[in-house]
């Protein structure tokens, strides 16, 4: 059958002003189907917001397209007309970000910004926008809905604000949601209710949706798959149960054990170090010639540093990009 | 033993003017007290507009309380010259989360670990390029990015920076606002290391600062400190050693809280709107 999204062997650079340019994704491929939610997991620099932008082919000035293909219900965005796209976006598919307050406008009532998104894309007329929109956050927010229709973007709490942000980017029906970091500058319980939220919309709405984020604890129990970047490529990817709790990748492994658990911490004396993922970030100003990560990896092999590795099918179901499991 | 600090029923009151030219006032702190002895580590943690960072620029002297006292070594913050209270001011240092906005530009390195020794002390220029280089050790960063300007350091090694810097005129509170909360997990990691070595206790007292960690990332707050002050709504609503309250918790918003960290939901309690 086909995905509702696929990406294929996409690969993107940014120029930059000295004259480099910058490895953002490389040769990236992923498939989205409908009602699903993935989660995009990977640090600052591992491409995760680049390939969440490229699924609206939304990319800043600088940046480079080197080949490959997005595939919405089989047809390539990167190859429509700016017109084209703009029916898409909002309407097919849209994205929320980490902070919503800079999205909405300061001076308008955060219920006329969603009838805008109405406005735009479809042909109802105004008392029709209205009763959608009231309904809408009458789903989302109860008893409090009227108040909030009403209200400014500064009257309203951090966690509020980022409901707006996907009120408006639902009140069109897309079949896609992309949510970059969208509770990064939430509080613990507060970022509970967003994804709380998110999963009702996936289950009500059958909404697929990207869910980008640095925060693994985020993905359990909430996302159905995910995926692991580091440095522009997709190193592990499966169930989200299995690769959060039998990580196979070396990178996926470091990177679960720098994060404490409550659990550990109620149980035991801590005042041992934290593991750390020895080494640096990655320079994304030079093609890698093997596989990334190889520099900082404790399992490190001879063959890691001449080619990157193809996927692999690991013990824990999920395809892993690792020349432990072959390649 | 004398505190290093000890705060009693604190209120601090912020007033605004609406848009119809009524006045509002709001207690972002509620009769807050609570002492720190030399060396300790403390989490001050709570959902967002409970008031932990008005604590924070309060204890740093960098707003005036409403009402209440902040003693620090037993003197009363309130009653102090400012003369007096530049002499306290840099042994109470304050990290913020984001550090870029805390560093001249045009600094170097160098430039921005030596502006407080250019102050307060008589170093000449090459001994105040050995401490940098040694400060900077310190915090795991290499010597050879003294000549670098901030902006070229990454979120990590600005905020090891912005530590370094905190600790170059050796204070005794080291506070923390959300200090770690917008790096990405390897490098919180490094950077939580850092301070448990910091304030390892087989560091003798006076050159141990006592930390005051104040986050709403309660694993973080538990895993690298030994007591926990949890507040709500401007109030502290519960504290104690870290391990007791985080088994038995007493408070509904520290209960939230230890839900929210361990990836239950707790939509079932309502907070109060602030």
């Amino acid at each position: 059958m086909e995905p509702l999204l696929e990406v294929r062997d996409l690969s993107v650079r940014y120029q930059m002003r000295d004259g480099g340019e910058v490895f953002a994704l490389s040769e990236t491929s992923l498939r989205i189907e409908s009602g699903e939610i993935v989660g995009v997991l990977g640090e600052s620099g591992s491409g995760k917001s680049t390939l969440g932008a490229s699924l609206l082919a939304m990319f800043p000035r600088n940046a480079a397209i080197h080949g490959g293909a997005v595939l919405l219900q089989g047809k390539n965005l990167l190859e429509l007309k700016r017109n084209e796209l703009a029916h898409v976006r909002g309407s097919r598919v849209s994205l929320i970000f980490q902070e919503p307050g800079v999205a909405l406008h300061p001076t308008m009532r955060v219920g006329l910004q969603i009838e805008e998104v109405l406005k735009a894309h479809t042909s109802e007329d105004k008392a029709a926008r209205r009763r959608e929109v009231r309904s809408l956050l009458d789903s989302i927010f109860g008893t409090e809905a009227e108040r909030v229709y009403a209200s400014y973007p500064h009257q309203l709490s951090g966690g509020q604000r980022q409901r707006i942000a996907i009120a408006q980017a639902i009140v069109c029906k897309p079949s896609l949601l992309i949510a970059d970091e969208p509770t990064a500058s939430l509080d613990s319980v507060t970022q509970r209710e967003i994804l709380e939220l998110l999963k009702r919309l996936q289950k009500e709405r059958n909404l697929a949706i990207l869910f980008i984020t640095h925060a693994l604890e985020l993905l359990n129990g909430f996302a159905d798959r995910v995926m692991v970047m580091y440095a522009g490529e997709i190193v592990e990817e499966g169930e989200a149960a299995k690769v959060l709790r039998f990580p196979q990748h070396p990178y996926t492994q470091a990177l679960l054990t720098c994060r404490p658990r409550l659990e550990q911490i109620k149980n035991s004396p801590n005042k041992a170090h934290i593991p750390v993922i020895p080494g640096d970030a990655p320079d994304l100003s030079a093609k890698f010639l093997g596989c990334a990560f190889a520099p900082r990896c404790p399992e490190k092999m001879q063959i890691c540093s001449e080619r990157m590795p193809e996927f692999s099918n690991a013990g824990n179901g999920a395809k892993v990009r690792c020349f432990k499991f072959g390649g | 033993m004398e505190a290093l600090l000890s705060v009693e029923s604190l209120v601090k009151e912020y007033s605004s003017r609406h848009l119809s030219g009524a006045r509002m006032s709001v207690r972002a702190l509620d009769q807050v007290s609570f002492v720190v002895q030399p060396g300790t580590r403390i989490a001050i943690v709570g959902a967002s507009g409970s008031g932990k960072s008005t604590l924070a620029a309060c204890l740093a002297c960098l707003e005036k309380p409403s009402s209440g006292s902040i003693c620090f070594q037993g003197r009363n913050l309130e009653f102090l010259s400012e003369s007096e209270l530049q002499n306290i001011r840099p042994q109470v240092q304050l990290v913020f989360q984001d550090p870029a906005m805390a560093f001249n530009p045009i600094f170097t390195v160098l430039e921005i670990l030596e502006e407080p020794w250019i102050l307060q002390t008589k170093l000449n220029s090459e001994e105040r390029k050995e401490r940098a280089a040694e400060l900077l050790g310190r915090v795991g960063l290499p010597r050879r990015i003294l000549d670098r300007k901030s902006a070229d350091l990454s979120g990590g090694q600005r905020q090891r920076l912005a530590i370094a810097r905190a600790l170059a005129l050796e204070p005794k509170i080291l506070i923390l606002d959300e200090a770690l909360s917008a790096l990405d997990y390897s490098v919180q990691a490094q950077i939580a290391n850092l301070l448990l070595d910091l304030a390892d206790p087989s560091i003798p007292l006076a050159a141990r600062p006592a930390v005051l960690f104040i986050t709403h990332d309660l694993v973080m707050a538990a895993r690298i400190t030994d007591e926990i002050i949890v507040m709500q709504s401007g109030r502290i609503v519960e504290s104690g050693p870290m391990r007791e309250v985080m088994r038995n918790p007493a408070h509904m918003a520290t209960r939230a809280l230890i839900a929210g960290a361990s990836g239950v939901s707790s939509s079932h309690e309502k907070r109060p709107a602030v």
